[in-house]
This record gives C-alpha cells, sequence and structure tokens, in this order.
C-alpha cells in the first residue's frame, strides 16, 4: 500500500491544476547484456502527462508498455509495463528547431516471459530511466522529440539493461 | 481529469498487489545447458554407487556444423548451442543380424531457449532403412513439460528448471517373427543457470551433479 499512496498522491497533485504536455513516445529497445540473447529488439509505447512547473522544468507520471520478439523464429516473447514518474529539463523550451533537454524517469517495471506455451512467473522491479532530447516544433500547439535513453530494471541478480531510441508528439493543454 | 485519474488510480490499485520481484533477468541471460569451452567438467555421482564424467573436449565439426564434443567415459557426444536451440547429434544404429545398421544421423533438437514455467515442446523422428531385404524401423516420440523456477530436490541449485521428458521408442524389424518392440520411459531433469544438468531422476536412476568446474575461454 506505501508504493500505491505514493503513486495516488502523485497522481492527483499531477492533476489538480497547471499546464500539462502530454507526450506519446513510439520506442525501438535494444537490449544490453545477456538477458536479450534470444529475444529480439523490443518496440514500445508510451503516454505521459507532464505538469509544467516552469516551461525549462516539468515533472509527472506515464505509462509505457514493450515488447519484444523472438531473436531466433522461435515462439518467445517478453514484455514490460512500466508506470513510472518523469522529470525533465529543457533548456530552450520556445525554440522552433533545437531545444535540447535532459529526461528522467523512475518507477516500476513488470517484466514477463512467454515461450512455447509457457509463462514464466512475472517481475515487479524498480527501474530508471536516463537520455537526452532534441525537441522541435511541428507547429502550434504540436511538438516533437527525438531522444536517446538508457534504462535499467533493477531485477535481483541481473539488471535488464537496454538502449531507447524515442520519437514523440506532444502537446500542451491549459487544465 | 478526475475520471481519468481516477481509472489511472484503480489501474495501479489492481496491478500493485502481489508486485513480487524474482531474478527473471538473470535467468534469460543464463545458459542452462552449457557445452562449452573446452575443459568444461561435469562429475555426477550415480545412486547406488558409481559417478560418471563429462568433459568438454574440444570442438569439432559433424554435418558440415561446428559443434562442441563432450566425452563421457568412452563414449563421445556431439553438440550445439545456438541460435536459441541446443542439438545433439545422434547417430541412430540397430543390431541385426550380428550387422550395425545405421537408422539415421540427424541434429536432433534437445530444448530451445528461454524455457518458461508451461512450456511444452514435442519431438520426433521416424526413420527407416533396409537391411539385408528387411526393412528395420525406428520411430521416437518425446514430450517435454518445463517447470519452474525452482530449487533442485536437493536444495543445492536456486532458479533451475525441471524439465519433464515422457520419451516413447518403437522399433520394428519387419519380418516373419518380429513384432513392433514398443520402449517407454519418462524422467526429471533439473537444469541450473550456467550450470546445466545438476539432477536426472528416472524410475530406476538418480543421478546428482557433485561438482562443476568451468573450461577456460
Amino acid at each position: 500500500m506505501y508504493k500505491a499512496t505514493i503513486l495516488i498522491f502523485t497522481v492527483v497533485a499531477t492533476l489538480t491544476a497547471g499546464t500539462v504536455n502530454f507526450v506519446f513516445e513510439g520506442v525501438g529497445i535494444t537490449p544490453i547484456g545477456g538477458w536479450g540473447e534470444n529475444l529480439s529488439s523490443g518496440l514500445a509505447g508510451g503516454l505521459y502527462g507532464d505538469w509544467l512547473f516552469s516551461q525549462k522544468f516539468r515533472a509527472g507520471l506515464g505509462i509505457e508498455g514493450a515488447v519484444f520478439g523472438d531473436a531466433n523464429q522461435g515462439s518467445a516473447s517478453f514484455t514490460q509495463l512500466k508506470p513510472m514518474g518523469t522529470a525533465s529539463l529543457y533548456l530552450r523550451p520556445y525554440g522552433t528547431v533545437f531545444n535540447p533537454g535532459v529526461v528522467v524517469g523512475f518507477g516500476y517495471c513488470r517484466s514477463q516471459l512467454f515461450s512455447g506455451g509457457g509463462i514464466d512467473p512475472a517481475s515487479w522491479d524498480l527501474f530508471w530511466r536516463a537520455g537526452i532530447r532534441w525537441n522541435f516544433s511541428l507547429g502550434s500547439p504540436w511538438r516533437a522529440g527525438l531522444g536517446l535513453d538508457l534504462e535499467s530494471v533493477m531485477a535481483p541478480e541481473k539488471a535488464g539493461d537496454a538502449f531507447r531510441l524515442t520519437f514523440g508528439v506532444s502537446r500542451e493543454v491549459q487544465l | 481529469m478526475k475520471k481519468t485519474a481516477a481509472i489511472f488510480t484503480a489501474i495501479l490499485l489492481i496491478m500493485l498487489p502481489g508486485c513480487e520481484s524474482n531474478p527473471l533477468y538473470f535467468r534469460l541471460s543464463s545458459n542452462y545447458f552449457p557445452v562449452s569451452p573446452a575443459g568444461a567438467t561435469w562429475e555426477y555421482s550415480i545412486d547406488g554407487g558409481g559417478s560418471k564424467i563429462v568433459t568438454v573436449v574440444d570442438q569439432s565439426v559433424i554435418g558440415e556444423r561446428p559443434c562442441w564434443r563432450l566425452q563421457s567415459g568412452a563414449d563421445y557426444a556431439y553438440w550445439i548451442n545456438e541460435d536459441g536451440r541446443l542439438e545433439k547429434y545422434e547417430n541412430h544404429t540397430v543390431l541385426f543380424n550380428g550387422f550395425e545398421v545405421p537408422i539415421y544421423q540427424a541434429w536432433i533438437t534437445m530444448f530451445q531457449w528461454p524455457l518458461a514455467d508451461g512450456m511444452t515442446l514435442r519431438d520426433s523422428v521416424s526413420a527407416q532403412a533396409v537391411s539385408q531385404g528387411v526393412t528395420l524401423s525406428h520411430t521416437w516420440i518425446r514430450n517435454q513439460t518445463v517447470t519452474g523456477p525452482e530449487v533442485s530436490p536437493n536444495g543445492v541449485w536456486s532458479d533451475c528448471y525441471r524439465i519433464h521428458q515422457e520419451e516413447m521408442v518403437i522399433n520394428w524389424i519387419q519380418t516373419a517373427g518380429f513384432t513392433p518392440e514398443t520402449t517407454l520411459c519418462a524422467r526429471n531433469i533439473w537444469l541450473a543457470p550456467d550450470v546445466g544438468m545438476v539432477i536426472m531422476q528416472s524410475a530406476d536412476s538418480l543421478i546428482t551433479l557433485s561438482s562443476f568446474t568451468g573450461g577456460e575461454e
């Protein structure tokens, strides 16, 4: 319940007032290390709501789902579901062509393996993510961003590290 | 927005109970049946007395495929562990009228990676050969079910997968006086991460790993 309480308070604080930047990201994920040896690179999609504390600094919540296929034309697949808190800092928030920024995320990752008709027990682990973004305008009110992240699922005995290449579109909404 | 927040919160509350962590990424990155490098040695104790030592000898080429050669006693076995599957070279022969008649030579898939609880595998071979005017047929069917992860029965190895194998072999010398000979066999094999087979248990035998030495890369 402790984890749930923190998340609920964060949700409520985020949604009570202000301007929220909604972001949808499509992601290509490449596992680092042996955990992805029998898995292909993954595809992910995420939806984020970031409250604008200022034009430069924003923080909020998001959820991302990722799926990995079998690297050897077998029947394995691997899924990740990541509810998380995010924070980002952009240096030129009104830049139409070049608005560099950094993003961090921290939350839980639910990982599950499917293979040959079997399902391994799901694992819930803390994870973190850090990356850079190149944000630009698509014409008001839409913006887009390209990014590169490093993330790590802090599972027991062996972390699930990965690189992420992202492309996202966003729009600010007054609440 | 309040409705969205309520839905989001409800989803989180549903998801959070039972949030247990387990070494899934460790299992994914582990090799559950290493057949290399050269020098790796498994020493098994056989229930009722005796021991069995399996050693990776060297690399070889069988059927135009590079593989690892493992020695156990005077016998050699050839294995390939790549592209998500473990394969073993089978050279099946039948003794007939004093001659050893080759029935088939093939790479047989033993396991597919990654293993997962509830995974099922079915492999089969059906082959025949003619010797001295008589057809010799051989059928082999194996069903495997994976359970785990679990601790090995002797409590030594964690994050093991248990493979339950049921094998049926039908040999038939198709001439007067012979009928199909059917053999059924069931066994459990526990595979430990980065070690391989640690226990093999059947109705009449129990083999337990007593020591393991990884070879040098």
